[in-house]
Order: C-alpha cells, then structure tokens, then sequence
C-alpha cells in the first residue's frame, strides 16, 4: 500500500505546476503634485471591495488599490461618488451607508460620516456645506464641511433622489423613483426645499446647466417600465424648451457637459452588449433632435459605464467595467474621439475626478 | 397546500398500507433479485470516473446535507455561501449548472437558475449518492441520486434519527421502509430547524461577534413506491416535497440584513420498465412532473421577486442487448415554463443512439452515443463521444479514455429575467476528454483502490454573468481546463475474529480506512468575447486549483473513530486573480458508538467539526462557522433474519 501511495503522491506533485500564490501588489503612492485624475472604483456589490485609482497624467502611470493598500481596507460596498472638498476627498459608499472623508496624501481616513442611508450623490456648496442624495429613502442630508455633522434633512416626495447640481443659488435635484415627475429646487442659503418643479416625463436622474444657463434632466428607467427622455427647462420659467425621446428600451446614462457646457454627452447602454444604442453619445445644446449613432460606439459584448471630460483640454475619459469580475478599462479619448490611451483601473471605475 | 395535502395523503396511505404487510426477508429478495436483473450489465458496463458514496460513510452524514458529504468524501468543490445558505457544486472547475444532478433518472436542476442547492438536499433522503465526473453528455459531470428498490435490502423498516449541533441545529429523520411480493414502499421525512448562530472574530470590524439573521428551517418528504406488475416489469413512483424557509445573515462587511429567501419544490417521478423473458429486450419509460416556488425578500430595500416554474420531463428507453452487447434508443424530451409569464418557456427534445460491448476475455469495453436535440430557441449541438476501456484481470488494473461532446442549454433564467435576461444566448458546448487508470487489489487483510484520471476540456460560449446593478449573462466565448482528479482508498484489517452473541454470529472485525483525494484544477478563459479583457490565461473565479483531502479511521463493531483533513487553496473571486480568498485547512473529528437494547440497535455519533477554530470564507465576506460540535443518536429495530441476511 505504501508503494502505491508513493506513486499517487508522485503523480500529483509531477502534475501540479502552477504556482498557487497570487503575485504582490504595487504599493507605491502617486506624485500629488501631478495633474492626474482620480478614479472611483464602485467594487462587486456584496463584496464590499470599492476603492480608488489615480492617474498620474504626466506619464501615464496608474495607482490602483490606493485605500486598501495604504489604509488596510477598502471604503466598503458601492462606491458612488467622489468630490473634493476642502482639500479632503469624499466618497460615498452606498450600499455600507456612510461617507468618508480621506486624507489624499495619505490615504488615510479623516473622518467617516455614518447613518447615512444609501448616499448617492454630493454637490458640495462653498465647500462648508454638502448636499448628499439617497437611494432608498426620501431624504437630502445636509452636511456641514466643518463639523461633519448632518445639520438638516430635507424630506422629499418620493425616494431615490439622484443626481444633483447647484445654479444661481438653488440646487437642483433630480428623482429617479418610477412614479416621481419632480425635480426638486433647495434654495440654497436656507436649504429648504424651494419647490418642486413638475417634469413631462418620470424617474429623472441627471442634470446639468448647458451655456445658456438651461437645465437639461435625463429620465427614465426602462427596468420599471418607465422610457427615457432628455427635456430642457428654461432656467427662469420651467418650462419645456425641448423634450426629446429616446428609441424604446434605450438606456441613456451619465449625462454630462464639457468646459464651456456646449456639448453634451451621455452613455447609451446595453445590458446584453448588443450595437443598439450603445456607447457615447454627443450632441450640442442647440441641437434639437437627439443623436442616432453614438460618437464613440461600445465594443461588442461591452457597455461603457462611465464618463467624465477633462476640464482642461475637454479630452474624453471613458470607462467600461468589464463586467465588473474583473478590472476596469479606461480609454481616453481626444475631443474629437480619437482614442489617446487605455489605463487599467479598479472593479467598477464609476467616476473620475481630475486634478 | 394543495400538494402538501395530497403528498401527506400519499405518504400516510402508504404507512397504512404496508404497516399491514410482513416483514419477509424471502420476498424483499426476491424484489432485489429481478432489480438487480434489469441493472447489472449497466453497472458493469459503467465508465470508472464514477465513484459512489460507501453507505458507512452516508450514515456518518444523516443529519447533514450534500453539501457537508461532497466537501469531505469528493474531489468536487462546493462554492459555500455559508452554514445553510446556498451552497453549489464545481466538478474539475465546472460551473454550477453544468454539472447535472439526477434524482431516479431526471435532472433536478432548477430550470430556472440551471442549478441545484445542495445545502437543501439532505443525505438522508437518498439511498445512494453517485458522482460521475465523466458523465456522457454533461460539461461538469454528474451527482446522481437515487431510491433505488434494490437499496431497501438493507434499509431497517424502521429508522427514527435525532440530531443537535452547537450552532443550535435541531433536526429529525424518519424513515419506513417495507416490501411484500409485488409491492415496495419508502417513506422518509427530514425536519430541520437551525438558529445558524455562531460567534466569529471578524476582520472587517476587528471585533468578535455573533453570526445574525441567519435562521433557517427545512422540510423534506419523500416517497418511493413501485410495483411489480410482472416477473420483469415494473412501475415506480418518486415522489419528493421540500420545502425551506431562511434569513440570509449578512457578510462580514455588513452590520446587520433584512435579506431571505424561501421557497418550495414538488419532484416526482414515474417509471415503468419491462423486459422481454430472454432479457434481449428492455423498455423504459420515465416521467415526471417539477414545480418549484421560490422567493427573495429585502425588506429594507423593499425588494421583493418571486418565480414560480414548471418542468415536465418524458423520457423513453428500448434496449436490445445480448451476452455482453447492448444498444440503446432512447427518445427525450423536456419541457419547462416560467407560470404566468408568456413565452417564458424553453422545449428540448430529441433522440439518442447508443452502443456498448464488453469482450470478458480480453477485457476491453467500448461504448459509443450520439445525441441529438431540437430546441424551440436555438439550435443545440450534436453530442457524440467514445469509451473505451481495458481491464487487467491479473494485476486488477483498468486503463480507460473517454472522450465525448457535452451541452448545456441557457436556462429560464439566463434568457428570460427582468431586468437582464438575454434572449440572444447560445448553449454551451464542450469537448470532454480523459484518461484515467483504476486500480483495485484485494489481499488477504488490505484492499486497496485507487483512482487516477487526468482530464482535458474546452467549452465554447461559456455563460457568464455579467453586471453589478443589473446582471446580464454573455457568452464569454472559450474557456480551457485540464488538470487531474485522483482518489486513493485503502482498509486494513487489524483484527480478525468471529463471536457469538445473543443468537447472532457478528463479526469482530477490526478496520483501519484511509482515503486521500486529491484535485487539481486550471481553468482559464482562453479566448474572451470582450474587446478589452484581462482574464485570459486566468483561473476561473471560485475554483481552487488545489484541493486535498484525507480521511483516516477505526472501525469497531461497536466504536468509529474517524479524522478528516480538508486543504483548500486560493480562489479567486474576479475573473483576472487581482481578488482572491485566502487558502484554508479544515480539521474534523468523529466518533461512532453502537449500542443495543433489548428490541433497538442505537447509534450514537459525536462529530466535532473545525477542531482548530480556522476563520474561512466560502464566498466573499461569508463567513463558515469555526469550532462546532454535533451530535445525533438513531433506533433501529433490531430484526433477527434481518441481521442474518446481512
């Protein structure tokens, strides 16, 4: 017996040649002083696992894995937004309910805000007071930069406040639960909640100013049954100065605008990884009719997940998740669509923030 | 409800019926006899990547799921969301649902997720437990479980079972088995309440703390009846209810979860076979009926998805066979409908050819098949493959190659969810291949068996969920693996005598058991449909490339001492190895004692599981319980023939 278990034993280490251990990782901090971008990384719901990238510009090297690496854990489960300010970093963590601030030299945390429910998205006012969306209740926690303490929580109608942008005074906050048509105005050196301005069209969920100080609000959600469309108000009046709709079962996300807010951009996607309506889209603002054909189309078996345009040379930055089980592809692209360089960043890049 | 009552109708009838009948050991072999008839030339003829679990390893597991027997006595890899969560199987790097599990002949696989929880299978409902990574026209092998008549031989009529585990598991088996000339009938029933609940050093928030929301409980009844109509024809009936309820706790990331699931599932069976009385010809018919009912609740999210989901299996046999020569056609089809959705449904049917023939003189086995389906989605490939074996009956040696086509169809799910389905998926398609060695001795006080199959396989347009708020499943092109699966067993008899005890001769044996498996897996995607992949060249996301097992033993008439030793290694948890989960060892000890009264035999088992408290996740951030004990007694009535027969 013994001659045969030295033959099977034999057999098995005579087979087994690959090595099991994974390969270190990098552990080398960025040069801050750089222009760079940051990159947020949202992680594989469950699995607690978002983080950050940083791109250093000058040579086009990449920092993945900056948290853990320095800090010894990630931020948690589904990284959602990132904003500086006043020197710190922000980021939302939405599915572990809690904001943290960072310190980005060291990557160490200055302070983590909790209890709040799946925050969303920031739009930080004077940097000493942030507004933060929540996905699943119907509040804007107002933080004050100082104290970190939420000093008002304004109540909407309808939960799942989006995506949120501050003009002349008043911030505007978009809601993308099925049944709302509202987009909230929060006047803001009293953050009440102004009023609330009745869209064409339900589940809004992105906003911004374009040149000629029109709001533009993307909306829909085909999931629930409820089609896209992107319709402009006028900033003064609220009324509809476009309404434009998009194809069925197209997706439209991430609606955002250049330097000079005179192009537009946002992401078609395709779940299934399909040609249909899938990949960037540009238009212009005067632009009366939506676009047919995307300004950079997305791979085959791909959808690209985020965008973000750089505000000094308006250069395109482009991410695909790849499915989110493994890292992100990060192309970036010239005004024009021509394609510059591809950076591998984390699980998840969700959204990018230069510097 | 409805089936609930219907089934308690059945499985009390049945009690009633047969509670009537005598315990005659003539009869029940005589039933064992014309079973045995119909199946022996398959069993012989089986290809040898097959291994069936022993029934002295089964009863150590009574109270245990598959999942707990697989992960200790299998070289298959069971991806774990925790104690009583969803657990699956990974045959040689295989996914979930392309291993198929067969219940008496019928794959149970849900159609709608294409895979089966073994975490809600519990051992005790099977009379025997198969793993065939080899299996003909599967990707990933198969788990084959059965009822089969011929098992009852040894099956006390009676068997009344009770279990508790420190992680506050309660459990009941009852089992009522009896036969007369014509009729067979088993019943079994399985309960299991758990509180799950354990205290853990969690790393996340670097503090020891209880596993929460993680209660769960289980119900399981089965039915087997058949029916000998002729000297060799006969007709069975399987029927089996499940039901569960359970929270799911949260991962270590989280502080607390509003997160369950619960569900329902109806099985049941019909065969009927004949043969002619030369034996030359055989007819097998099977059917069955599948419901399922399954739920997911987030309360906090105010998230909530229900499917309910209907499969309807037909199956039909003619075997023309002769000395050691047998061809088959067999004609299948399978039906399976999400309820109250329209155009939710997928329809499978086609035929098979196959041919074997064994030369006992020269020892050499072939058997060949060709399958073809039509689906009402898309076309499904022909499988076809080739077996053939040698045997050595000097030295005991089997040398055998095996190679053949496999496809695994996109299941209810894959194509139809909301939000995410993808209409457009194509089946997978494999080519399996192996080459393995057998090899058993038999000396006067060893036996010694050993199992060494090296294997090789490609799957193209492999499913693969992809997505984090919505999941869409893709074909992710072509995926490689190779590696090897080996098992070696081995007992040894220490000390050999014959007693006389209270009117029975038992045997005084002294055993020694050994058994060491060991697997080792790559897998790597090796062509991604995606312009910009990193997975290439990569291991596959939850499959470790090295396992190892071992289990050594005493066995006494009276005592068992058993020690099982588990090495897990890495497993990454992305498709491009930058996340992965650290390799864990698991050390297990088990301790057996049989007693008797004047009319019961009693056993008494103590196990206590991960001796050295070792911290491991199954799954990212789940959690497995550490240092746990277990113990469970069981009544049989003692039956003096029964004994002799034995």
């Amino acid at each position: 017996m013994v001659r045969f278990a030295l033959l099977w034993i034999c057999l098995g280490l005579f087979v087994s040649c690959v090595k099991d251990k994974p390969n270190p990782v990098q552990t080398e901090k960025p040069n801050l002083n750089h222009s760079g971008v940051w990159v947020l990384n949202e992680g594989v719901y469950g699995n607690s696992n978002a983080d950050l990238s940083f791109i250093d510009l000058s040579d086009n090297t990449v920092y993945n894995n900056l948290y853990k690496q320095h800090y010894g854990e990630s931020f948690g489960d589904i990284a959602q937004d990132v904003q500086w300010i006043q020197q710190t970093l922000w980021v939302t963590v939405n599915n572990s309910n809690k904001i943290i601030i960072l310190d980005p030299n060291t990557f160490q945390p200055i302070h983590e805000i909790k209890n709040i429910i799946s925050p969303r998205y920031m739009q930080s006012i004077g940097d000493s007071v942030v507004l933060v969306t929540s996905l699943t209740t119907n509040h804007i926690y107002c933080i004050r930069t100082s104290t970190f303490e939420v000093f008002k929580v304004i109540d909407v109608n309808y939960p799942g406040t989006e995506h949120l942008v501050l003009h002349n005074n008043y911030v505007y906050v978009t809601n993308w639960h099925e049944n709302s048509p509202l987009l909230y105005r929060i006047h803001v050196p009293d953050f009440n909640l102004a009023s609330s301005i009745i869209l064409k069209h339900k589940a809004s969920h992105d906003v911004v100013v374009d040149a000629d100080d029109n709001i533009w609000v993307l909306s829909g959600n085909p999931y629930k049954n409820v089609s896209s469309h992107l319709q402009v108000l006028h900033a003064q009046t609220y009324q509809t100065v476009k309404d434009l709709a998009f194809p069925n079962a197209a997706e439209p996300i991430r609606l955002c605008c250049d330097m000079e807010r005179k192009n537009l951009y946002f992401i078609g996607v395709n779940y299934s990884g399909q040609t249909t309506y899938n990949g960037l889209f540009k238009m212009n603002y005067l632009d009366d009719v939506l676009p047919q054909q995307p300004f950079i189309p997305a791979n085959l078996n791909s959808y690209f997940y985020s965008v973000a345009i750089n505000p000094t040379n308006n250069f395109i930055f482009l991410a695909d998740a790849n499915g989110f089980n493994q890292r992100s592809t990060l192309y970036e692209f010239s005004g024009n669509g021509k394609l510059q360089h591809t950076f591998i960043t984390g699980l998840g890049s969700t959204k990018m923030l230069f510097q | 409800m409805i089936q609930l009552r219907v089934f308690l109708f059945l499985f009390f009838a049945a009690l009633v019926c047969t509670s009537t009948t005598a315990q005659n050991t003539h009869q029940l072999k005589t039933v064992n006899v014309n079973s045995q008839a119909i199946l022996v030339k398959k069993t012989v003829l089986r290809q040898k990547s097959y291994f069936e679990l022993d029934s002295s390893i089964m009863k150590y597991y009574q109270h245990k799921t598959l999942t707990d027997v697989l992960q200790e006595n299998s070289n298959a890899f069971l991806k774990n969301y925790g104690i009583g969560m969803l657990s699956t199987i990974s045959l040689r790097g295989s996914s979930a649902a392309q291993t198929g599990v067969y219940w008496n002949g019928i794959n149970v696989n849900s159609a709608t997720t294409g895979l089966s929880d073994f975490s809600l299978f519990p051992v005790s409902l099977f009379n025997k437990v198969s793993i065939s990574s080899g299996e003909e026209g599967q990707i990933g092998g198969a788990i084959i479980l059965s009822n089969d008549i011929q098992d009852r031989n040894t099956a006390a009529p009676i068997h009344l079972s009770l279990g508790y585990e420190s992680t506050g598991s309660k459990s009941l088996l009852f089992s009522q088995a009896s036969a007369t000339r014509s009729w067979s009938v088993q019943n079994k029933l399985f309960v299991q309440h758990a509180n799950n609940r354990f205290w853990f050093l969690n790393p996340a928030q670097d503090s020891i703390m209880p596993l929460n929301h993680a209660r769960s409980q289980q119900y399981g009844l089965l039915s087997d009846v058949s029916k000998h109509i002729r000297k060799h024809q006969e007709v069975s009936l399987h029927v089996w209810l499940s039901r569960y309820y359970r929270q799911i706790p949260p991962t270590i990331y989280e502080d607390s979860s509003s997160k369950n699931d619960d569900g329902s599932t109806l099985r049941s069976v019909l065969e009927w076979k004949t043969q002619s009385r030369n034996l030359h010809y055989g007819v097998h018919v099977r059917t069955g009926y599948i419901r399922e009912r399954y739920q997911y609740q987030d309360s906090m999210l105010q998230m909530k998805t229900q499917s309910f989901l209907q499969t309807i299996p037909f199956q039909f046999m003619l075997r023309r066979s002769k000395k050691n020569t047998y061809a088959d056609i067999q004609w299948s089809a399978n039906y399976a409908n999400l309820m109250f959705k329209t155009d939710s449904n997928l329809f499978r049917t086609g035929p098979k050819l196959s041919f074997s023939i064994y030369s006992p003189h020269t020892g050499f086995n072939l058997r060949t098949f060709f399958q073809k389906e039509w689906s009402n989605l898309f076309r499904i490939p022909s499988r076809y493959g080739l077996f053939l074996s040698k045997r050595f009956k000097k030295n005991g040696l089997q040398l055998f190659v095996n190679a053949h086509t496999a496809v695994r169809t996109p299941t209810l799910n894959e194509l139809y969810f909301n939000p995410g389905g993808n209409p457009n998926l194509k089946p997978e398609h494999s080519y399996n291949g192996e080459l393995g060695i057998n090899f058993e001795k038999y000396g006067k006080r060893f036996i010694v068996k050993t199992d060494l199959i090296g294997f090789k396989r490609t799957v193209q347009n492999w499913i693969l969920w992809y997505g984090n708020a919505i999941f869409t499943p893709h074909n992710i092109a072509e995926v490689k693996s190779y590696g090897m699966d080996s098992r070696l067993e081995g007992s040894y008899l220490l000390k050999q005598r014959q007693v006389q005890r209270k009117e029975m001769d038992q045997a005084q044996d002294i055993l020694l058991k050994t058994s060491f498996m060991y697997a080792y897996t790559i897998i790597t995607t090796s062509k991604s449909s995606l312009n910009a992949s990193y997975s290439e060249g990569k291991q596959l996301a939850y499959v470790p490339r090295y396992l190892f097992k071992w289990n050594v033993g005493v066995v006494t008439p009276r005592w068992e001492f058993s020690y099982h030793y588990q090495y897990t290694g890495y497993r990454f948890t992305t498709l491009d190895e930058s996340e992965f989960l650290l390799p864990y060892t698991l050390h297990a000890l088990k301790a057996g004692l049989h007693t008797n009264t004047y009319q019961y035999r009693i056993h008494w088992q103590l196990t206590l599981n991960n001796v050295l408290n070792t911290y491991y996740e199954g799954v990212w951030g789940r959690v497995m319980p550490g240092r746990n004990l277990g113990l469970s007694v069981s009544f049989e009535p003692i039956l003096k023939n029964c004994c002799k027969r034995m």
